[in-house]
Order: structure tokens, then sequence, then C-alpha cells
């Protein structure tokens, strides 16, 4: 479990980070969202050991991550932007980090080198944007980190290439419950791989939610009647949201699925299906005036 | 378990393959260079020197600094700064600071690690040199011109003024973000001590009437930097307590970089100074020492208060601004000066608070706390020197000192006023309490004609001043007169005549009255006591040496030493005056082309008038007299121009033009 408690970080005289608590629990993905300059890389810095908060603690195992050798063993960081050493290859960082990080797997390294089709003894500067950071994958998995944080990770990625390192990463999740940090200023971008969600918003943190929670808990239906609408309906169910398309009303509801489904069974509708909703959705119709004012951030 | 393992890993040293690979990556080409340079520097220089016919150019060198220093002076500061630079990039660029520090490392050993490493890199080269020219001195067996041990003497002082250099950059990374300002920043410590006390020194000088700026600036300022001290070293070797010295600065710069580089944020990559208690300390202290250095500019180049006060406000300004824009990175600064204020107002403090040092200006210690003085009209190098000025001690010479003193500061006025002739003065007290009080001025010598000749009289002083006291008669090897008009001068090596000489040089010396004029009238030879192998002394043979002028006549010498009738084919003389100008504007032939042709002029060739001539001629040059003389000699139709002032002209001449 990795923990922010209370963090304050001050850049000059601009509070990037300001009271931030998070608590990520071991082998979850957490997805922080954030429009650009919100602090999300101040806060992944912090996560890193990179950054000292100006007041406040940073806590893996119980214990401060910052300058602790031990702890940050088991840390990989990714930056935003693929940094490797000049003129070096993929092979030569592999030995580099080898030498630094004991949890290095040198079998994994081999086998991962099928998955990324580019050349280990080539340049690392004469790639792609979009290879460098694929080969950043490569060598944090070989490290086989516990936690691995990736500050903006699918920036300058293919789909394909999404595809490829998203499974990559959910197979180290389920695999040997790695913990992942991802941070995106777009919340599609990564709703699919994450089970928790925070949102920083000025360098506060809206809010924190547990997906699985939050996609149980609110329903998209789509209905439609022949002749007029059942009127007790709406006194039926916790109508979130409700609109007319044609004969076609499309609500959002709050509340368990079948019993959602048998209220509406009850009333006899000729169309009635039950869609999925984007996080995206969720987010704006769950949170009401909130939602619509981070409306900007997470699109 | 899998703690146990990280914790057991965590063990395994930084000092890697992989890791020292990486550093050199990064530094090994300034090792090459550095290499390259020093190898074309010494072993091929001292390989050119011995092949083939050149040996016989190939002189005994005392230091392997005396081969191509110009070029291994360029290697020693700017190899290790370059170095550090490069060796610390990676706290400069934020990426590269991103990554470092992500990894499970602690600063402790990154910097341990970083620093040790890349000096490693700077002195193999500096070994590899060593054991070449090592060898190159056994197969060419070079023992004739200089030995095994100095190489080693020479690698060892290279390495440690590399420490010097080096540890300088690693502090200066630390407190840095940028690499240019890195490189700046180390070269102005490494000259700070020098320079800054340079400017103390001198503006104190300007500040407090008699503060002895001279007396300080010669003494061993190139000592208080490696940059000076080092461009030194081709001629002289160095002290332990400077070689000690280093190595505690080597040391605690290591200590206090490894405490910065843990209290720094890493997030100071790309800005100009790391921690903002130090961005006061730079631009407050680039202002002062701005303002410092325009107030001496403009007080050496002219020299006057009003352009003094300019250079200070000037200096500082650009000081302050010129700090504001490197450490905001832009130039539009200007609107930042509120600090300014503040700096102005602290400066017009300071300047109040120098002007309440009256005490410090009027000070003259009183006599019976004066142990002795040392009273003298330059500024000497070295005091142990066996002619440097001796301390007075009689009574009524300390007075006589004392008094000349406290009236060159009652009259601070007046003193540096319409000047005729400058002269320095130097007031060095030891007193009887162990304190040492030093002052000097500038000042006009006619002003003080009596109170200088009651010091210059007295014998203590001119022993205490004229070399010929202080040299021993018997290490004397020759006495040589000459009278500037032939290539071979009269030689006295006999050893009872050199006795003889210097007994009498010394009772006219003692006896000699003191004169306000530099440029005596009459014979004019000098007189080159030759001592030891180095001790040399040279004398006017005055006019006035009747004694000395008789005993060479005794001896037969008289005509070899001093200027006869004989020697002159004859005299020209004007009654025009040549201006000092004159001699700045035309060539020295012009001028006695032109007195020659003059026709008012009067030629003089009978042996009792130009004897007169001669006896009564003052100096040519800067010397304005009513009279101007040429006298041609014969041999090599040497021509010289002298001049008759309106008290010492020969009456025939006065007669001529009256």
């Amino acid at each position: 479990m990795i923990q922010m408690i209370e963090i304050n970080k001050t850049f000059e005289k601009h509070e990037a980070v300001k009271n931030v608590n998070m608590t990520i629990n071991k082998g979850s993905i957490y997805g922080l969202i954030g429009s650009n300059g919100a602090g999300k890389t101040t806060i992944i810095k912090l996560f890193a050991g990179i950054y000292k908060q100006d007041s406040g603690k940073v806590l893996l195992e119980g214990s401060a991550v910052f300058e602790n050798q031990a702890l940050k063993e088991k840390i990989f960081y990714i930056s935003d932007q693929p940094y490797f050493f000049p003129q070096y290859t993929v092979k030569q960082m592999a030995n580099f980090y080898k030498s630094v990080y004991p949890s290095w797997n040198e079998a994994r390294f081999k086998k991962l080198a099928k998955v990324f089709d580019f050349s280990m003894n080539k340049k690392l500067h004469t790639f792609s944007k979009g290879i460098q950071r694929q080969a950043a994958f490569w060598l944090a998995l070989s490290t086989m980190p516990e936690i691995l944080i990736l500050d903006e990770p699918m920036d300058g990625l293919d789909p394909v290439a999404r595809k490829k390192v998203k499974n990559l990463l959910i197979q180290d999740v389920a695999d040997r419950e790695m913990t992942i940090l991802i941070s995106s200023h777009n919340l599609r971008e990564i709703e699919d791989i994450c089970d928790h969600i925070g949102i920083l918003h000025h360098g506060s943190l809206l809010l924190e939610k547990d997906l699985d929670d939050l996609k149980s808990d609110i329903h998209k239906v789509q209905v439609a009647y022949k002749g007029e609408t059942p009127k007790h309906l709406e006194n039926q169910l916790t109508m979130l949201h409700c609109e007319r398309r044609g004969s076609v009303m499309v609500c959002i509801i709050r509340g368990k699925e079948d019993e959602i489904e048998k209220v509406i069974n009850q009333t006899e509708p000729v169309i009635f299906d039950i869609l999925p909703l984007t996080l995206e959705e969720i987010f704006i119709y769950e949170m009401g005036d909130i939602g619509y004012a981070i409306k900007n951030i997470i699109v | 378990m899998k703690w146990g393992i990280s914790a057991m890993q965590s063990k395994t040293s930084l000092f890697n393959k992989e890791m020292v690979l990486q550093v050199g990556r990064n530094v090994g080409w300034i090792s090459v260079i550095y290499f390259l340079a020093l190898f074309f520097a010494i072993p091929l220089r001292i390989m050119m020197l011995y092949s083939g016919e050149n040996y016989r150019d190939f002189m005994p060198v005392e230091r392997l600094f005396d081969f191509n220093f110009g070029i291994q002076f360029i290697m020693f500061i700017t190899v290790p700064v370059v170095m550090a630079i490069f060796l610390y990039r990676f706290l400069h660029v934020k990426q590269a600071a991103d990554l470092i520090h992500s990894l499970p490392l602690k600063r402790q050993d990154i910097f341990h690690f970083y620093t040790l490493t890349g000096f490693v890199f700077l002195i193999i080269p500096v070994i590899l040199i060593a054991l070449f020219t090592a060898i190159i001195h056994s197969v060419y067996d070079l023992n004739l011109y200089f030995q095994l041990q100095d190489i080693f003497r020479w690698a060892g002082i290279i390495i440690l003024f590399n420490a010097v250099f080096y540890l300088s950059g690693v502090f200066i990374a630390m407190v840095t973000g940028i690499s240019v300002v890195q490189g700046v920043l180390t070269y102005i410590m490494l000259l700070f001590p020098a320079g800054f006390t340079l400017l103390i020194i001198y503006n104190l000088g300007l500040m407090l009437y008699g503060f002895p700026s001279d007396y300080y600036q010669i003494r061993n300022i190139e000592y208080l930097s490696p940059i000076s001290h080092l461009t030194i070293l081709e001629g002289q070797s160095i002290s332990m307590k400077s070689v000690l010295l280093y190595l505690v600065f080597v040391l605690v710069s290591y200590v206090l970089s490894l405490f910065i580089y843990k209290k720094r944020k890493i997030e100071a990559a790309s800005e100009a100074i790391a921690f903002n208690g130090l961005k006061v300390v730079f631009k407050y202290g680039a202002a002062f020492c701005m303002m410092l250095l325009g107030g001496m500019y403009f007080d050496a180049m002219q020299n006057k208060f009003a352009w003094l006060i300019f250079g200070y406000t000037a200096g500082g300004i650009i000081g302050y601004f010129a700090a504001e824009m490197v450490l905001q990175k832009t130039w539009r600064v200007f609107g930042k000066v509120k600090g300014l204020g503040y700096f102005a107002v602290a400066m017009a403090v300071l300047i109040l608070i120098t002007q309440a040092f009256a005490p410090y200006e009027n000070k003259v210690p009183a006599l019976d706390e004066i142990k002795s003085v040392t009273y003298a009209n330059h500024v000497y190098m070295d005091a142990d020197d066996r002619f440097a000025p001796r301390p007075l001690y009689q009574q009524e010479n300390i007075e006589a000192v004392r008094k000349f003193h406290e009236s060159i500061i009652n009259n601070e006025k007046m003193n540096e006023q319409g000047m005729k002739s400058q002269e320095f003065a130097l007031f060095i007290y030891e007193l009887k309490n162990g304190d040492k009080l030093v002052r000097q001025y500038t000042i006009d010598r006619f002003d003080y004609e009596p109170k200088m000749r009651e010091i210059f009289e007295s014998v203590e002083y001119k022993h205490a001043h004229q070399p010929i006291f202080k040299m021993n008669t018997s290490d004397i090897t020759s006495i040589r007169i000459n009278k500037h008009i032939t290539d071979s001068p009269l030689t006295i090596t006999d050893e009872e005549k050199i006795h003889q000489a210097i007994a009498i040089l010394k009772k006219e010396i003692e006896q000699e009255p003191f004169s306000i004029d530099y440029y005596p009238k009459g014979n004019r030879s000098s007189i080159e006591i030759m001592s030891g192998i180095n001790d040399y002394d040279h004398i006017e043979l005055k006019h006035s040496y009747k004694s000395f002028i008789a005993w060479l006549e005794e001896n037969d010498m008289l005509k070899e030493a001093t200027v006869t009738p004989d020697d002159i084919n004859y005299i020209v003389v004007t009654n025009d005056s040549i201006e000092q100008e004159q001699f700045k504007e035309y060539p020295e032939e012009e001028i006695i082309n032109r007195i020659m042709n003059n026709k008012n002029a009067i030629k003089v060739s009978e042996h009792d008038q130009v004897f007169a001539a001669i006896e009564n001629a003052g100096y040519g040059w800067f010397n304005e007299s009513p009279y101007t003389a040429i006298f041609v000699y014969k041999t090599g139709n040497h021509k010289e121009i002298r001049t008759f002032s309106d008290k010492d002209v020969p009456v025939f001449i006065k007669e001529h033009f009256r």
C-alpha cells in the first residue's frame, strides 16, 4: 500500500499540490486524472521519491520513500518523456538497470524482446518517440517492480502498441500483484485498465473512487413504450437524468441492476436495454454540480 | 523473503562495471583530450628536443612545467572544470535528474561514486604522462637534465591542482542548475579570494586616507587564487603550507558539496541558483563586487572624485541588474528596483561607516609606543631581501619620521594638488606591544624638504637604505665605473683597491647632504658594485664626492672613470629651453639637429671652458632650463643633450647671450 498524507509542495511561489491525501492498495491500478498543470507530475515524482514534499508524508509499507534505497528498489518510474543516457542502446540501458535494480529479471527481458519487435542493439535516440516509450516499458517490466509509476504513458503510442502495453501491465498486476499509478489528462485513455480513479484539479484531489463500486451502482437505461410513459416510474427509481429521443427514453438511474430491471419490466416496455456507461458519463451524472465543473478536465 | 534479498543486494557497491562505463561514456573523451594535449606538451616535446642534432639545445630543466607551459596551463585550468560540468550535467537536465534520482540510489552514494570516478578519469592521463615521461627519462638517460623525482613532483602538484579546480566545479554544480552558469561561477569562485581582496584593498585605499593598499597588494596576492598560483609554478616550487591548505580546501569542498547535494531540490535543474538563500547572496554580492570594480576602474582611469562616485554608482547598478538577469533568465528585469533601493541605502550607510574611521586616518603612534619605524619611498616586495629598507631605532630618527608623517596627515587636502615631483611615502611602525601600523601616502617631495632632509641625512637612515652598507666588503668581486660614452667601463678587481674604494664611498655617502633634486648637476658616471653571484648595487658618482674623485685621480683612474674635456670634441649651447612636451613629440635626433643648427648658438671647444661646462651641466631630459647644450663626444660622434640652469650656467655662456 502506498500512501500520501497531507502532502503540500510549492515551487517558488506556486502551490503545485495542496493537502493531498491518497491511498493506493497493493495490486490496484490507480488512474490520476487532471488537466495540464493540475499537479499530476508533481504527485508522480513525489511517489517516485524524486521530489521532497514541503510537508506531509509519502509512505510505502509505512515507511517514507524519499532517499530510502530499499523501498525505491521496488519502484520503477517512467517519465512523461522517455529519457535514456545519450548514445545508449536498449541492451546498454538494460545492463545499467540490471546493475542498479536487484530485482532485475534477465529472462523476462529476453522474453519481452519477442513482444517488442525492435532491435535492442540500436541506439535509442534513433528511434521514434513511440518506440522509445515502448523501450521504457520493456526495461521497466524487466526490473519486476512492485510499484510502477507512469506519467502520461500512452502519449505517442499507436492503438496497437497501447493495447500491447495495457495487456502487459494487466498481466503483471494479475500475476504478481504489481501496483500501478498512472496519470493522464484523458480519462478515456485509461479507464479500461484502472480500478481506482483520482481527479486532481489545481493541486487538490477533488475525488477518489473505486470504479467497480461506481459502475455497479449506476446504469444507463434505454426504454420505449407504446403510448404514454408510466407516470410512477420516476417515483420508483432514482433517476439522475432522463431525456427523450423520439419515442425512446434514455435515463441514468442509480440502483442495483436487477432491481431496476424488475421495476421497468413491470411497466411492459417495448424496448428495454441496459447500456454500458462511460466513466465520463458516470462522473458527470454522479457528481452533479461538481461533475459539470470537472467535465472540462476529464474529457 | 524479498526484503532479505533486496537488503543483501543493496549492499552491492555502486562502483560496478556498468556505472563506471556510464561515467566513462559520458566523460571519457575529456580524459583522452587531456592525455593527448599533455603528451604533446611534455613527452613528445622532450623527444623532439632530444632527438638528432637538437639535443644541444636541450637545457637542464628544474620542473616539468618548463615544457610548453602555455599548453599545460590551459589544460590545468580548463579540464577539471569541464570534467565537473559534464559529470554533473545530470543535475542540470531535468529529465536526467529525474531518471537518476528515481533510481534506488542514495544521494550520498551517487555523490561519492560520481565525484570519485570523475576524479579518477581526471588523473589517469596525468599518471600515464608521468609514467611515459619516466620511461623516456630512463630510455634516453636524461639524468643530466632532470631527475625522476622531478617527474613525480610534477605529477603530485598537478593532481593537487586538478583536485582543487575539479572540486570547485563539483561544489558549484551543487549550487547551480545551469551548466553554463556552473562554468562561469566556478572560475569566479577560483578567482574570488584574490579578486575580492584586491577590490577591498584598493577601495579601502580610496576611502581611508593613508590606507596602505599598494603595500598589501604587492604582497603575495597571486597566492590567493589557485589560477594565479598556477601561473607562477613555472618559476618556483610550491610550499608545504600551500599544499596543506589546498588539501584542506579539497576535503572541505568535498564534504560541503555532499552536504549541499543532500539538501538540493531536484526541481532546481535549469535554475541559475538552486537555493533561495544563495540567490540573495549572489545578487547583492554581484552588485557589491561590481560597485567596487567600477570605483577601482574609474579611479585608476580618471583619478577624480566625481568619476569615482560615478564608477561606484554605475558598477552597483550594472552588477545588480546583471545578477537579476542571470537569476530570472531574462533581460527584462528593470522594473525590479526595490532591491536596488535597499542596496543603495546599505552602501550609503557603509560609506558613512568608513568615514567614521577618522582615528584610523589621524593616527600616528606616540614616540614611547614605537619600537622601530621603517620609512621608504617605494613599496618593496620582500622584507627579507638583504637590500630591503631596514627599520630605524634611534629616538631622534623615529621622532623625525613621526613629524614627517604627522605633517603629511595635516596636509591631507593639499598633498595631491599640483604636484611637481610625485613621491610615495610608506611608513611601517613596529610598536612595543607587538602591533604593526602601516600607512602610505602620495606626496610632493618639494613640500616636505626640511622634514625629509632631517631623515635622509641621518646616518642610521643611510645605513638602513643604501645597499652599500649592507654588503659584505669581502664578497665584493668588482667595481665598475661607467662614464657611459665608451663601451669598456673602468673595472676595479684588485682586492685592496676595492676595499679602499668602498671605505671612501661609505664615508662619502654618510656625509652626503640631502638634495631635493633627482638630477644633480655635473659629471655623472655610475658606480656598479658587484658582489657574490647576484648582488648588485648602483651608485651615482656625484660631483660632490670630492674625496672619491681625489682617490681616483691618485690612482690614475679619473680619466677612465669620468668625462674630461679630452673626451669632448665640442659643445654647442643655445639659450633655448626644451619643453618637456617636445620630447614626446619629436625624436631626440631632431631636437639635437635643431639646436646644432641654431644660428645664435655658441660653440665651445676651449679646454677650460669645456671643463666648466662639464662641471655645471644639468641633466637634459625633462629638466626645463634656460640654456640647452649639446655635448659632442669624440668617440662615435655621440651627441648628448644637457642643460644649464640660471644659477649654474658658466659665466662665459651667460655673457655670450646677454
